[in-house]
């Protein structure tokens, strides 16, 4: 119960639809989404094949408690081998398209081969349908194919997860999109879509999620709304929205500015979460316009902006001038601090086109502010920018940037190759914030020392989602304690990630109100240590996946300027991320090499040898 | 003796004490020796299911745990934000 049993494997080589029952085996070991899906990629591909390969597979994973009414129990996760790093991919995502997957039945979708030509998959319930996309869809925007499936298939509840035109020609960081503006946005899995020909998969899903025990289901979900709720950091999350980290990380000095040269910006109040809330005096409107939720969610922390149409980035064009999706911090810290650009409206517009063509916010900034620095340097030059003057703090090439990567056009497709290869490709590959290739999200690992280690370790590169160092890092910069949690964290995060919630409820919630809902919906017992044991077991096959893809303990590094160049200000003033003094401890935590390996101990421990 | 404190609240909105402006800025005044745990306390932040507050004091990051043990002085700056754990 609360699965399915059931998985839809499209060939699209051989152009079939073939459902399968789901490995129940290894539902027990694996629970589902994040972890499941990484234990039937790891299981089905060679993890040394090119991730833009036929030989890839691209598997949509829901979770236990996807398409139920417990609280944002609409997450789904995408796995992959990812373009942009070369590890395993998983990027979660919200919206409403995972919650109608799992109301149309399938617990998850494996996509293998590639097609002869653009096509869509069409899923209404239990019938799948692969149809042509040429002359239809392909080339379209993310918001103008969602509009035409819906309106081709005569049903505006059609959910639609798509690419643009940034994962049709291969953008190493193109999202996968649903709903206009969620996004399985990290690591480049729309590349991988792109690369097969996919161009958007559609779903209608009526037949709704069975659990094992309705009644105490019902309660249990209940009484963890009654927790999730009335709690500070859910009105946090409704009330300012994740953009209230700005300030945070401006006061705390941890802020990545101007390509991490700085640790503090000094145009903060330009970009932060009041800035988003001010009344413009051009129209009389702010940029926040209200607040938009995923399914079942009961927090509802995404933002709704409406771009100033009096603002250079979109003077008339009508397209940009109703409400749109954003900020959120991630993509706020990357197109605005970042780039040093200090203007909300040009921000937003960047947010929005990235949203429009399916592109990642967070590496697109990142990989702009990289240009910018190597612009400064004279190691990129007005004639690969087409004339136009590439500094830091210039929104207006931001917003040409944005339009040039998001349709693949020009200079476009060097910054669509991401911070390390653009950086690779013009002479300092020391000026890309990356680690494994995946670009900074907005903490700078100097005062945050548990997030150091948590980038250097992170099995799809630098991301700030998968530990949860944040209220340790915020009370302690010195490293002592931070590698168990770090490892506890991840273990913890991973267990969540495959449940089918979303991780934001971990503010409020602790384990055992994740434990209560799972073993309320499913057959068996779902404790808190055998969720653990899981989000351990999971991250280790992660690691096994990385390793034998040819990733060692050398790859678990951060970028020279934030292990060499101390931070300028803040809390971490004078201190450089200092992972050698880490990197051991977790290692011996992990129950792995020094090399960076699983022991044969471990794996048998955790049942992966 | 009577010490001025500089507070600043950040990501606290709705929540504003009485004597703190729009932009979450006030100046708090404590008795000598008092602790940072003491101002803390006085600031009566709101209370709830997984709430925690960090503390800058000049810049510099204060556990909680130690909070007792840190004595302010005059001039002080203080920086309160919430335990956000993501963005």
């Amino acid at each position: 119960m609360a699965w399915h049993g059931k998985l839809l494997r499209v060939n699209l080589t051989r152009g079939t639809c073939t459902p399968e029952p789901l490995n129940m085996d290894w539902v027990k070991l694996y629970l589902g989404q994040r972890g499941l899906g990484s234990k039937y990629l790891y299981e089905e591909i060679d993890p040394k094949i090119d991730p833009l390969a036929p030989d890839n597979k691209l598997i949509f994973a829901t979770g236990p408690l996807t398409g139920t009414c417990a609280s944002t129990g609409g997450r789904y996760s995408v796995i992959t081998k990812g373009p942009l790093t070369g590890t395993i991919a998983c990027s979660n995502s919200g919206g409403q398209f995972g919650g109608e997957l799992k109301q149309a039945g399938w617990d998850m979708l494996i996509i293998e081969g590639k097609a002869a030509k653009p096509v869509y998959l069409m899923i209404v319930d239990g019938a799948a349908e692969i149809i042509d996309a040429e002359g239809f869809i392909w080339g379209e925007t993310v918001w103008d194919t969602e509009d035409a499936i819906k309106k081709r298939h005569q049903d505006p509840l059609i959910r639609v997860a798509s690419i643009g035109a940034a994962g049709e020609a291969l953008a190493r960081y193109a999202c996968i999109m649903n709903d206009r503006d969620r996004a399985a946005g990290r690591s480049g899995v729309g590349a991988v879509m792109g690369s097969k020909l996919l161009k958007a998969i559609a779903v209608r899903g009526t037949t709704g999620v069975a659990v094992d025990d309705p009644k105490r289901f019902l309660d249990v979900t209940r009484e963890k709304r009654r927790v999730l709720d009335p709690s500070p950091a859910r009105a946090r999350y409704s009330g300012l929205g994740t953009m209230a980290m700005m300030d945070v990380t401006q006061a705390h000095g941890s802020l990545p500015t101007l390509n991490c040269r700085e640790v503090q910006f000094e145009h903060v109040l330009d970009v932060n979460v009041k800035k988003q809330h001010a009344v413009r005096r051009t129209d009389g409107e702010a940029p926040y316009q209200g607040n938009k939720a995923c399914f079942a969610c009961s927090i509802g922390c995404g933002r709704m902006a409406k771009i100033d149409p009096n603002h250079f980035s979109i003077k008339g064009k009508a397209r940009y001038q109703g409400v749109t999706g954003g900020l959120e911090y991630e993509s706020a810290y990357a197109v605005g601090p970042m780039c040093g650009v200090h203007d909300v409206e040009a921000a937003t517009y960047a947010s929005a086109l990235c949203n429009e063509h399916g592109l990642d916010p967070i590496s697109f900034g990142a990989t702009v502010a990289a240009a910018m620095e190597l612009f400064e340097i004279g190691a990129l030059t007005s004639e690969q920018t087409e004339g136009r003057d590439f500094s830091f703090g210039n929104a207006e090439a931001l917003c040409w940037a944005a339009e040039v990567t998001g349709t693949a056009q020009g200079f476009g497709k060097d910054l669509g190759l991401g911070a390390m290869r653009l950086c690779e490709k013009y002479g300092h590959p020391d000026l890309a914030m990356v680690v494994k290739g995946q670009e900074f999200p907005g903490y700078d690992p100097r005062a945050m020392q548990g997030m150091a280690l948590g980038y250097a370790t992170s099995n799809r590169g630098a991301c700030h989602l998968k530990a949860a160092p944040f209220v340790d890092d915020f009370q302690r910069v010195t490293t002592d304690g931070k590698a168990k949690i770090v490892k506890d964290s991840q273990d913890y995060v991973a267990a969540i990630d495959s449940s089918g919630l979303c991780t934001f409820t971990k503010a409020a919630w602790q384990a055992p109100d994740y434990a209560d809902q799972i073993d309320a919906a499913c057959e068996g017992d779902w404790t808190v240590e055998r969720l653990l044991e899981i989000g351990e077991r999971i991250y280790n096959l992660e690691r096994l996946f990385n390793n034998a893809a040819g990733f060692t303990a050398k790859d678990d590094t951060l970028p020279k300027r934030v292990l060499t160049e101390p931070a300028k200000g803040g809390a971490g003033k004078g201190r450089v991320a200092e992972l050698d003094k880490m990197l051991p401890e977790y290692y011996e935590l992990r129950g792995w090499t020094p090399d960076g390996e699983p022991t044969t101990q471990t794996l048998q421990r955790l049942g992966l040898a | 003796m009577l010490m001025k404190i500089t507070v600043k609240l950040i990501a606290m909105d709705p929540f504003s004490p009485p004597g703190f402006d729009a932009n979450g800025i006030g100046v708090f005044t404590l008795a000598d020796g008092s602790s940072l745990e003491d101002l803390i306390s006085a600031l009566k932040l709101p209370d709830g299911v997984g709430e925690a507050y960090m503390t800058l004091l000049n810049e510099d990051a204060v556990p909680i745990s130690g909070r007792a043990g840190v004595a302010l002085s005059d001039g002080d700056e203080v920086t309160v934000f919430p335990a956000i754990k993501g963005g």
